[in-house]
Formats: C-alpha cells, structure tokens, sequence
C-alpha cells in the first residue's frame, strides 16, 4: 500500500512541552482519526507537518517526499483545514478564491463553484459575516477545489453544530472513498470518528499512545463491568484504568479471556468507544 | 506574487481610493504654502508609508501567515511580495499626482501646479526605501502589534530627520556643507544614479534581512 504520510521520530521542544518521538504511518484511501485530549500535541503536529513550525529531531514525508525540501510541491497536493478561520475577514469567498486559484497548479474552477454552490455559501459576503459554519465550509471549499490527494484538518468539528458536523463527516467519507485520496483529521470529538475514521493515532502528553486500524482498537480493548469490591487489588495492574464508585466498578482492559478466567460471569465485558479507550488512557497517566 | 500583490490591493481598496483623494485635497492646501513644490514627495512618501503598514496591520489581525505558509507559496514570495508592493504605490502616487495635476490644471483650480520632475520622483523613491527598509525587518520579527512603537519613532523621526538636515546645512555645519559641495559638483544623472542606487540597495539588504528573520519564523 502507498504511503500517503509518514512521522517518523518527531520532536520539537517547548518550555513547558514536549512532543516526543511521535512516529506513525498512514495510507492512501484511508481517513485516520487523530485524538488526544486538549494540549496532547494534535496541533503542534500538524504545525510540524505543514512546517508552520521548526521541528528539533525526525522527519515527515508526504507522498513519501521530505515535507521541507518538498514544501511547495507538497504544498500544491495537500488540502487543509484548520479550527479557526484564517482567511482575510475583510474579503468575500469570491475575492479569496480570485487571490488563490493561481497559487495552485491543479486549480478547479468548475470545483471551486460546485462547491459554493453545495455549501449554499454567499459569493459576495465579507468573510467575518458568515457563521462559523459556514467559514469552515468555506476552508474546505478550497481544500477540495485543486485535486488535493491528502487532506490535514486540524479540530474541524469543534464549535460546529450536529447538523454541519455531519454534513463534513459524509464529504469526508465521498472524498475518501470514491477518489482514493486520504483525510488525516484531528480531534478531540470521538463520536466524530467512530463514524468515518478508518484508522485512529492517539497522542497523550506529546507521545503516541496507539496508532491502528480502528476495528483493531476496538477488538483488543475491552469495557468490564462489575460489582464494587469484586476486583483483587493484584488483579489491577490487568487494567489501563478503572473507576469505581458505590455501585461498582468499570475499567478498561486489554486480555479479555484473562479476565473472563479470572472472574468467570461475574464481570460483563462490552466493546469500548474510542471515547472510552481515550478516557482511560488519560485517567492512567493523571494517577500514575 | 501577483496574488499577494493582488490580494494586498482589494484589501486596502477603500484605502487606495482614500489616498487619491488625500492627495488631491493636499494639492489645494499646500497651493497657498511656499513649498508647494515638495507637495509631491510629501504625499507619496505618507501614502506609500500608510498603505505599506496597512498591509502589514491587515495579515497581522487576521493571522495571515497560517494561510499563507499552508498554501503552496515559498517565504522568500510572501516577503518579495511586501517589498514590490512599496514599488507599486509610488507609481500609484506619481499617477494619481500627475492625473490630479493635469485635471486641476485643466479647470484652472490653482494657479502654480508642480509636476512631477525626476528629482522629486528620486527624492520620493529614496524617503519611502529608507523607511520600508527599516519597517519591513521590524515588522517581520515582531508583527504589526509589537512594531507599532517603531513604526511611530521611524515615521515621525523620518521628518524631524529632514529638517535636521536641512538646518544643518543651512547653519553651515562643515561636514554637511562639505557633502552639499560634493553633491552640487557632480552632474544630475551621477546624482540621480546614485539615488536611485542607494535606494535599492537599501530595498535589497533589508530585504536579505527581512527573509532570513521570516524564514526563521514560528506560527
């Protein structure tokens, strides 16, 4: 399979943070889900992949090109989108697309417009007088107007309301699977990629924890449930993380037939959510 | 650049067309003053100047340089960009000058009109190329906000600079005479030559500067 986007080995240093060593893969045709809980390092990582910021260690290739030495031609593949508008508040769509269309070397007009017209955006409406909706459609308007084989989006949920979130969440999937390009896609959101995300890297104080195909995740972590005082306190460390409170207890865990061994059918063993797994991994790292 | 270049202008449009009017009013209140000739070199070095960190004011408010350096465009373009831009509004204030005087002219409004000679465009070009070469490296290493008190030092200093100069050499400080000597023997091509050179040398070093600040930049 095609390597749309390897991170190998990252680094960048703060004062007060540090992304450390982050490595991972994705391929062409996939969206990958990229979680972690706010200050993780989700942003600074793709700040590194657009070379918005200066890395201290590793390397990033897209398409399997140096992001660095590659820049502009990278650049002309790439799509993004980012959590916040970025573009001149001052200017309507028409006269942004006017100033970017010959920045791109497989510009699309008739994209462009078709995708205007989709997203029902006005043409001619200053930028800082459109919904916060609407200027992330319009982000992504752009980023899907110049054959782009690789979207980055970085929060492009947050702040959207269920209807627009879901809206983005099928384009991503059309995109995705009938023209063979790749999303890679942060947030904090998880619901958002238990529906789209085909793969999932989970960042927690600057490292990766897990990066794997979703069904993966999902089939080798297990929820069990089960009644307060019932687990052995040696039988804890089995757990990435439990909480408890009085009327039992709940924990995530990665060996379910060793647990099932263990307490037989007085614990329940259900399937997490990412939203479970992320929850436990960072509740561990707060109480270790 | 043309892009940029292009974004720049209906950025500032409501400016741009603010400055044109700027211009004709200042022929009229300078028609009375007894230097109405330096009418020309005062407005387009203040209307370069002003459109120039308008620009800069406008990518700063909006974060631009996310965008910017996420589209498929090499830094040292987004710092060329700002530079050409200088270039283009001192031609927009020779042409607006030279369209306001002709107009004025014409309907016989004032009776002594300057047009704009070679001396008066050099002396514009080399005002506005020292300014733009000091601003433009503050800016790119500090942003519109945190350059805001050298933009006003640089603005106000540039005047008080001129009449320094002009009081010294009236006074008859030696050093200043000695230069005006130099100057008043060479021919009006070596001078304008030298003008000219002078400014875009200073265009071209601030640039290098300017580059390898924003190259190193973080956003």
């Amino acid at each position: 399979m095609d390597k749309i986007l390897q991170v190998q080995n990252l680094t960048k240093n703060f004062r007060d943070f540090k992304l450390d060593n982050v490595s991972f893969s994705m391929e062409k045709g996939f969206i990958m889900g990229f979680i972690g809980p706010n200050g993780a390092g989700k942003s600074t990582t793709i700040k590194l992949i657009m070379n918005l910021l200066k890395k201290d260690a590793g390397q990033v290739l897209v398409f399997g090109l140096d992001n660095i030495r590659h820049e502009k031609e990278i650049k002309n593949r790439i799509g993004f989108v980012y959590d916040e508008n970025y573009y001149y508040e001052e200017l309507t769509p028409k006269e942004m697309g006017r100033i970017i269309a010959p920045l791109y070397k497989n510009w699309d007009d008739k994209a462009f417009s078709h995708y205007i017209r989709r997203f029902e955006l006005p043409l001619d409406r200053k930028i800082k007088d459109l919904s916060k909706g609407m200027k992330m459609k319009f982000s992504l308007a752009v980023a899907l107007s110049h054959n782009a084989e690789l979207l980055i989006m970085d929060e492009p949920t947050s702040g959207l309301d269920p209807i627009v979130r879901n809206e983005l969440l099928d384009i991503l999937t059309d995109i995705s699977r009938k023209e063979d390009k790749g999303v890679f896609f942060s947030t904090h959101i998880t619901s958002d990629l238990d529906k789209v995300a085909d793969c999932i890297t989970f960042i927690h104080e600057g490292r990766i924890i897990f990066s794997s195909a979703k069904d993966d995740i999902l089939e080798n972590y297990c929820l069990v449930k089960g009644a307060r005082g019932l687990i052995r306190d040696e039988d804890r460390g089995s757990f990435i993380g439990i909480k408890e409170n009085q009327f039992g207890f709940e924990g995530l865990a990665q060996d379910r037939k060793k647990l099932r061994r263990m307490y037989g059918e007085s614990i329940v063993i259900e399937k997490p959510t990412l939203e479970d797994i992320m929850l436990y991994f960072t509740r561990r790292n707060r109480n270790a | 650049m043309l892009s940029l270049m292009l974004k720049d202008i209906l950025l500032l449009k409501k400016t741009i067309v603010f400055s044109a009017l700027y211009l004709v009013v200042m022929l009229f209140v300078f028609a009375s003053l007894d230097n109405a000739a330096s009418v020309f070199i005062i407005c387009t070095v203040a209307i370069t100047y002003v459109l120039t960190v308008s620009g800069c004011a406008l990518d700063d408010k909006n974060k631009a340089d996310v965008i910017l350096n996420s589209l498929p465009l090499s830094r040292s373009v987004v710092v060329g960009a700002r530079y050409l831009m200088v270039l283009v509004y001192v031609m927009f204030g020779v042409v607006v000058y030279t369209l306001a005087t002709w107009i004025v002219g014409m309907l016989n409004l004032i009776p002594n009109l300057y047009p704009v000679n070679l001396e008066e465009f050099l002396g514009a070009f080399l005002s506005i190329s020292l300014l733009a070469s000091i601003y433009l490296p503050l800016y790119f290493k500090f942003g519109y906000i945190k350059s805001k008190i050298y933009h006003f030092i640089l603005f106000f200093g540039m005047f008080f600079g001129i009449s320094f100069l002009a009081s010294g050499i009236t006074s008859g400080n030696p050093t200043l005479l000695r230069i005006a000597a130099f100057l008043s023997e060479l021919s009006d091509g070596v001078i304008g030559t030298m003008i000219a050179g002078t400014a875009l040398v200073m265009l071209a070093v601030s640039y290098g500067i300017s580059l390898r600040i924003y190259r190193n930049r973080e956003f």
